[in-house]
């Protein structure tokens, strides 16, 4: 019954080849399902954002169009951030020598969008339940606004993170042989292991398997190509959530589909964070 | 009277359930084994049951046979159970991710009995709280003690329940040391909803001036926009 289901419930896991193949460079995964699953969480979060200004709005017809926005332009997002970010993720994965050919890593990009949105999905119902009790005043939109921009920014890092790990795995996985161990970069993995030590009281297990659970902290010029890039992913999506502009919807403001250019997403945010704090 | 057999029956009835509620509290049979679908039932009318008990208690104030208003009783009765099983439920989702995310999937059904048992349990840590809430309402509180002494018993149910959780995390973490952070994750989420649902769902105690109502008008607002605004208010810089 749930199997339609399945395919985000593997990648959530971390699986993203099928059982049958042993390559560990392939990433097979049913792809347009995957997508069209991505689309319907991210319609699903796009609709609990814009329930804020639903249940607010004076207007009911202009609640109604910001929901319908909304839960169309949560999706357009994702894959617009997709189409501006994959070429430069293309390339930087091919100067670096890596194994992954484009299909893979256009599946791995669109695998990252899906870890995103479905975290984002799951703290849908909590984010509705705030939009539906939070009065409708100016603190309660900043409220909703932070809100969101914290879970947002929460479930991109941890998407960000699946997609260093999965990179790490993937484009890394040279038979054992091959792969040139510097005696530095195992000095520095075993102090970092000493470190989590004394840090976390416990040593994470070091499974080569999952590096999830033992990211390794190497500054290999490879490893930093990709820190950069997954700054650059977060920056132009946190942009085109900037440009795409209203999602929730401003309870003093009347509805439209986009706002004048102005600005950008991290000015924006700090003016409202410090009006919250300022009641200004 | 009631005869023999009856008796009897109705004398392991109780047994089983004491067993069960003991069961719960100390963490036994939860985590490893698959609990039969017969205790998990009991659990949640465990939970359900002792939710209802320790509400129609607060709704009693002001514990009086002139002054105790039966509405008020069976709305708050209604409302403890619904604060429980709502914050659950809207908690759960993020759970199930974080726990996927983690590479915990396959042990999901073990961390949602043991987050679903120290749910049971915090009601009637609650319930057996009960008590002391009595006497206090006897030994005559205002309405704002009331609140006081209620809001202290949820706090110390939650407090208390704390080891109990970690208890039946153990054997998890030992398996896989990630299960802690999806503990957190649990307790960081679920008291940030429950302390929201907890102020929509006002009033539980009911303040003897105002009329008995399930829902309050002015209710309907954000504890942490109220927590801001006060805090906002003594150190001066309202605008």
């Amino acid at each position: 019954m749930l199997s339609w289901w399945k395919p985000i419930d593997r990648l959530l896991r971390g699986e993203l080849g099928s059982a049958s193949k042993t390559s560990e460079q392939e990433i097979t995964f049913p792809i347009g399902h995957v997508i069209a699953l991505t689309i319907l969480l991210a319609a699903i979060f796009g609709a609990s954002i814009g329930s804020f200004t639903a249940v607010s709005a004076k207007d009911p017809s202009q609640g109604g169009q910001q929901l319908l926005a909304s839960t169309v332009k949560a999706p357009l997002l994702f894959y617009l951030t997709l189409c501006v970010t994959f070429p430069s993720l293309y390339v930087f994965n091919a100067l670096i020598g890596s194994q992954l050919n484009i299909a893979s890593a256009f599946r791995l990009l669109v695998a990252s969008i899906a870890v995103i949105v479905a975290i984002l999905a799951s703290l849908g119902p909590i984010i509705v339940f705030f939009a539906f009790s939070t009065p409708s005043g100016t603190d309660g939109y900043r409220f909703i606004l932070i809100l969101i921009v914290l879970t947002a920014t929460m479930s991109g890092l941890l998407g960000l993170h699946y997609l260093m790990r999965m990179l790490h795995r993937h484009a890394d996985a040279r038979p054992v042989g091959v792969a040139s161990v510097s005696q530095a970069d195992l000095h520095e993995t075993s102090s970092s292991v000493v470190l989590a030590e004394a840090v976390g009281g416990t040593a994470m297990p070091t499974t080569p398997r999952d590096s999830w659970q033992s990211t390794r902290s190497n500054w290999s010029p490879a490893t930093v190509i990709f820190r950069v890039w997954v700054v650059v992913f977060a920056i132009v999506g946190a942009q085109m959530s900037w440009v795409l502009r209203p999602f929730i919807g401003s309870p003093d403001r009347e509805f439209s589909w986009f706002r004048e250019r102005s600005g950008n997403f991290f000015q924006a945010v700090a003016q409202v964070a410090s009006d919250l704090l300022t009641g200004g | 009277m009631l005869p023999a057999r009856q008796r009897i029956a109705w004398r392991h009835c109780g047994d089983f359930v004491c067993r069960v509620a003991d069961n719960i509290l100390r963490g036994e049979q939860w985590v490893s084994v698959a609990p039969q679908p017969r205790s998990m039932m009991l659990t949640l009318g465990l939970l359900l049951g002792c939710g209802s008990c320790y509400g129609a208690l607060m709704g009693a104030y002001p514990f009086t046979w002139e002054e105790t208003r039966p509405l008020q009783m069976l709305y708050s009765g209604l409302k403890v159970p619904l604060l429980l099983v709502l914050s659950f439920a809207l908690s759960v989702p993020s759970f199930y991710v974080a726990n996927l995310l983690l590479g915990l999937g396959n042990d999901f059904g073990i961390a949602f009995r043991a987050v679903l048992a120290t749910q049971a349990a915090l009601t009637i840590t609650l319930f057996s709280l009960a008590p002391i809430t009595t006497l206090f309402y006897i030994s005559g509180a205002t309405y704002e003690q009331a609140l006081m002494v209620n809001s202290l018993m949820f706090g110390i149910s939650s407090l208390g329940v704390q080891p109990l959780l970690r208890r039946q995390y153990r054997s998890l973490i030992e398996r896989n040391p990630w299960h802690r952070w999806t503990m957190r994750v649990w307790i960081v989420i679920y008291a940030f909803v429950g302390i929201q649902m907890g102020w929509v769902l006002r009033p539980f105690v009911g303040s003897p001036n105002s009329p008995t109502q399930f829902f309050r008008d002015e209710a309907w607002g954000n504890a942490y926009l109220v927590v801001w605004g006060l805090v906002k208010r003594v150190l001066g810089i309202d605008s």
